[in-house]
């Protein structure tokens, strides 16, 4: 126990320390993404959007999917943007925390660089997307459900739990890729049958009794059925949940740091 | 009255040797400007082969020795000399204007000589060309290049394209376990996963009746719906890196390019046909028979053939120009798949919308494929003709696309 609190005391104010580096970085991503580039703000804009619309076209007409009872709202669209946006915020980031530490491989080797910091940077850039979907949501839920609740506080602790869990992904995943570069693309794979199994298009009650656990052992089902709890139906996660989902990101987080950690020092001979 | 115009016409040809030929000309000058004696008007001649395709040699240019005020007439001795190899020529003879331009290119008439060389000697034959017949000879050619040149080129390269599809397969499957991996087990597991929230989850059924219950039928349709759909969009995701992936070749080497995205369609068909194979194992298995109306695929396949490939063509030479394309057809494949009634029955699309779905070519190709294999029908005759002549269209015209902007290719990459 000491010893955790030792290297997350030292990990913190490590952090607070390169802050600045922090902030250049993501600036830095953030301009190369979408400054002076039409293609940029295209592609996150657009991308999600018609992602969106054309999955709500698939399940609510085609399948007549409809929103469980007690949801807060009838509308399909609506039920999939809550869902879809924590776990849009995920996959982005630790997709390209897979490639990250390849990419700068230049000032991991020439100089004395904290590569810890760069899945970090990747999931605070993803953050202002993030950001931008939950207003636009927001506005969404203003006019078509007219109730904003109290609960929606909550989403910013589902934000921190779901930051502590994608950052320890990206940093297990952005060190395996040093070393197995078949990583990034595994993942690819792996990503996509962990949006299936995540009931984003569908609720976790209406799972069949024999896969339900599927739910149960997905951190992101829980960040997706909090965030629909809190902006939609208006509804506080069972406290039991908020723990479990607290405990993975916790361990997830403890778990990939001293993996990063421990990995990092060899990063220099492979690359 | 015109500037550049004139009428020209041969009153004698004659052969001083095997190579040239002495021309006397009559010139008649209907352009509404005085030609003075020693330029800048001369009459001169260019060498084309015998399709006028291309430009052999360009001939003297000849001056005229008195000034021809316009309507005048003139005659003029032009020796023209003939390129060594037997063959047939077309020979134009035609004023042009230092430095601006040849007279028939700014649409006048021209002389046109047919030369043919051979052991026998040389025959010749004179032809007046007017701008409108030039135009319309060029349409005709460039149709008929159209229409056939696809069909020319494969059969021409058909040895290349089986040993590079070999080579293609034999590396996927053969060369290493990672290999197999992402070409086998990842769609296999993609299609387990579909299988889960679509069959467990979603509780699609094909059909009414308790025979259409169960995830036995609904496997069946499925992947009855993801042959086609196999070979066409892995052929798709891959056609438009296949330049840039092939750079030395299409830089390099003197290489028939073009067959590079037929190599891909090929292949995407050989996963679709092992999927084939599966898939009928599999009817066999819980069917016990495969109907006879199976025998239909040869014409199924030919249009999707088409199509895959006249795609193909067309994103492999936008891939080189455009770099997002993959990334664009990734993710239009991601909409499409689920555009085309392959993991739901087509009956579940909204009445209202398949003015638009019902068009969809991957929509025909799962619905002929259920019909042929799993329905014991024949394919929907109405809807295979839509796809054959769509399938046509794209496959010339893809081919029309891919060869324009060929010579650019080693330009940009």
């Amino acid at each position: 126990m000491r010893f955790f609190w030792t290297v997350g005391q030292a990990f913190v104010s490590n952090l607070i320390r390169r802050r600045a580096l922090l902030a250049n970085l993501v600036v830095r991503d953030f301009k190369q993404r979408y400054v002076g580039s039409a293609a940029g703000w295209l592609w996150a804009v657009i991308h999600p959007a018609v992602l969106l619309l054309s999955y709500s076209f698939v399940f609510a007409a085609v399948f007549k999917v409809r929103p469980i009872p007690g949801s807060g709202t009838d509308s399909f669209v609506l039920y999939l943007f809550a869902g879809i946006l924590p776990w849009l915020l995920f996959q982005e980031t630790v997709q390209r925390s897979a490639t990250t530490v390849l990419d700068h491989s230049n000032l991991i080797t020439k100089t004395v660089f904290p590569s810890e910091v760069l899945p970090i940077s990747l999931f605070i850039s993803g953050l202002l997307n993030h950001f931008l979907g939950l207003a636009v949501l927001l506005a969404m839920v203003a006019v078509l459900v007219k109730k904003i609740t109290v609960f929606i506080l909550l989403v910013p602790v589902y934000m921190v739990l779901l930051a502590l869990f994608t950052i320890g992904v990206g940093w297990l995943v952005s060190s395996l890729n040093v070393f197995l570069r078949d990583t990034a693309q595994a993942l690819s794979v792996i990503l996509t049958f962990w949006f299936w199994f995540t009931p984003i298009f569908f609720s976790a009650q209406s799972l069949p009794e024999r896969v339900r656990f599927i739910a149960r052992i997905n951190p992101l089902a829980y960040v997706v059925e909090a965030y629909r709890n809190c902006l939609l139906a208006g509804r506080a996660p069972a406290p039991a949940d908020l723990g479990l989902t607290a405990a993975f990101a916790i361990v997830s987080f403890l778990a990939g740091g001293l993996f990063f950690r421990y990995t990092k020092r060899a990063f220099g001979d492979v690359l | 009255m015109p500037r550049f115009s004139a009428r020209l016409e041969a009153t004698e040809l004659k052969l001083l040797d095997s190579k040239s030929l002495r021309v006397r000309l009559r010139v008649r000058n209907t352009s509404d400007r005085l030609w003075p004696a020693g330029g800048p008007v001369f009459l001169a001649y260019q060498v084309l082969d015998g399709k006028a395709e291309s430009l052999l040699a360009e001939g003297r240019r000849t001056a005229l020795e008195a000034d021809l005020p316009p309507g005048g007439e003139a005659e003029a001795i032009l020796d023209i000399e003939l390129p060594p190899e037997q063959g047939a020529y077309r020979v134009l003879l035609s004023p042009v204007e230092e430095p601006v331009a040849w007279f028939y290119q700014r649409g006048s008439e021209c002389l046109a000589l047919e030369v043919r060389v051979d052991s026998g000697g040389v025959r010749v034959s004179q032809r007046r060309l007017t701008a409108a017949a030039r135009r319309a000879e060029r349409l005709r050619r460039a149709l008929a290049r159209l229409l056939t040149a696809p069909f020319i080129t494969i059969a021409r390269h058909r040895p290349l394209i089986v040993s590079m599809v070999r080579r293609d397969i034999h590396g996927r499957y053969r060369g290493s376990v990672a290999g197999l991996v992402w070409t086998v087990i990842s769609p296999l597991l993609l299609m387990l996963t579909y299988f889960f929230v679509f069959a467990l989850v979603l509780k699609v059924r094909f059909g009414p009746g308790p025979e259409a219950a169960g995830p036995v039928n609904f496997l069946l349709y499925f992947v009855c719906g993801m042959l086609p759909w196999l070979a066409f969009s892995e052929a798709l995701a891959r056609a438009p890196s296949v330049m840039l992936e092939h750079k030395t070749l299409v830089t390099r080497v003197l290489f028939p390019v073009e067959i590079l995205p037929v190599n891909i369609a090929c292949a995407g068909l050989a996963s679709g046909f092992f999927a084939l194979l599966v898939f009928l194992a599999g009817l066999l298995l819980f069917r016990h028979g495969i109907p006879v109306t199976a025998l239909y695929l040869p014409l199924v396949l030919l249009p999707q053939v088409l199509l895959t490939i006249g795609l193909c063509w067309f994103l492999a030479a936008l891939g080189v120009f455009l770099r997002d394309t993959g990334q664009f057809m990734s993710f239009l494949l991601t909409l499409w798949f689920f555009a085309t009634p392959i993991c739901y029955p087509e009956t579940a699309l909204p009445a209202s919308t398949m003015a638009v779905f019902g068009k969809n070519p991957v929509y025909v190709m799962v619905r002929c494929y259920r019909a042929i294999f799993l329905d014991g029908t024949a394919p929907p005759w109405g809807m295979l003709g839509w796809l054959a002549a769509g399938g046509l269209a794209a496959y010339l015209l893809g081919f029309a696309w891919f060869y324009k902007s060929r010579k650019s290719f080693a330009d940009v990459l």
